[in-house]
């Protein structure tokens, strides 16, 4: 087998995958027959997977804690005694709620304009300039503004391919 | 002494799931329990991460307050251990970022002693961790961050890919030439006198 064109050293570049999985016991037979039939002919791919399984085993043991009670301790003192109102609520959420609500009112509130029908006695008579009305796309624009902001804020929003990610802070 | 990566079993999704909706309504002693279950993963995956076992401690606080925080935009479109581990990531990310810090060599860590090592005696097993260690500080984060998710932390591969948001033969491949560098760095090091 020719190793001068692998990506990772000693190992053949299109079992790569399958070395990685391998030792994480993931292989379908399909794959594990594969492999064990290139492995008996390749020591550098032997010699990779022996490497994979030595690494997996001994970082696991190097990086293993006990419990810490002290550390649960710790996190829950930093917690306020009860959230307030305000922090509980999740105002992403609100404003995609409250945007067809928000929607609907402008549509009402242009329409009586559209039909001169007046909504606000003014104490300065009939000259008076009656309330603005926000178009449909200026509500659904200033309820996203209030996403917009909120992500400044410091929200992130995971990627997703379907625009539906979770918020990560 | 615990096996190589841990792993989730299936029915703490829903477990899950009824400790979030408690704590979202303020139920402190639910948010306890999340912390409880979830502490020694996230510690270990942050000291892997960041290197320095003291701020791990940190950062790793730092990740389960920004959750509680957060629980409200929790959306469960994700799993939760899924999420609090994204956030984790990211609050390692940023400690990197400040810190712009390399994996320094650590006193010895007295829980060190008394855990046992599997094989060896307590002195080889303390060594051959600081070597592992010091080594993780060596690999570029990606790779880093993919190994730990999958040795240290078991989580599947897609599931990897999806804290990552990188497609999974990425994941493969970056697992596989972390691990290989691991391996690389190790037999590179000598072992010190002691």
């Amino acid at each position: 087998m020719d190793h001068s064109t692998t990506r990772s050293p000693g190992a053949c570049d299109e079992y790569v995958d399958l070395l990685a999985r391998s030792v994480d016991g993931v292989l379908t037979e399909t794959e594990r027959v594969r492999l064990d039939a290139h492995a008996a002919s390749c020591a550098a791919c032997r010699q990779a997977l022996a490497d994979q399984q030595l690494i997996r085993t001994s970082l696991s043991e190097a990086l293993s804690l006990d419990a810490s009670p002290a550390f649960v301790a710790r996190v829950l003192s930093q917690l306020p005694e009860s959230g307030r109102w305000f922090d509980r609520l999740d105002f992403r959420r609100l404003t995609w709620r409250l945007s067809p609500v928000a929607a609907g009112l402008a549509l009402a509130a242009a329409f009586v304009v559209a039909t001169g029908q007046p909504t606000v006695t003014d104490a300065a008579g009939p000259d008076s300039i009656p309330p603005a009305a926000l178009s449909f796309d200026e509500v659904i624009e200033s309820s996203d503004m209030v996403t917009l902001l909120w992500q400044a804020e410091g929200g992130q929003v995971e990627a997703g391919g379907n625009g539906e990610g979770e918020v990560i802070p | 002494m615990s096996g190589p990566a841990r792993g989730f079993p299936p029915e703490d999704a829903d477990e899950d799931r009824d400790l979030v909706d408690r704590a979202r309504r303020g139920d402190q002693e639910a948010f306890r329990r999340i912390v409880e279950k979830y502490e020694r993963r996230v510690r270990g995956l942050v000291w892997g991460l960041v290197g320095d076992r003291s701020d791990a401690e940190d950062v790793a606080q730092e990740a389960f307050l920004r959750a509680f925080r957060s629980l409200s935009s929790f959306g469960g479109r994700s799993s939760f251990r899924t999420w609090l581990f994204q956030i984790a990531l990211n609050a390692a990310r940023t400690h990197r970022q400040s810190r712009r810090s390399r994996l320094q060599p650590e006193a010895v860590d007295p829980a060190d002693l008394e855990r046992a090592p599997e094989t060896g005696s307590v002195e080889q097993g303390l060594i051959a961790r600081d070597r592992l260690r010091r080594a993780l500080g060596q690999l570029p984060a990606d790779m880093r961050e993919a190994v730990l998710l999958r040795d240290v932390e078991g989580f599947e591969y897609r599931e990897i890919a999806e804290l990552l948001d990188i497609p999974i033969g990425t994941v493969e491949s970056r697992i596989f030439r972390g691990r290989a560098r691991l391996r690389e760095a190790l037999a590179a090091q000598t072992i010190p006198e002691t």
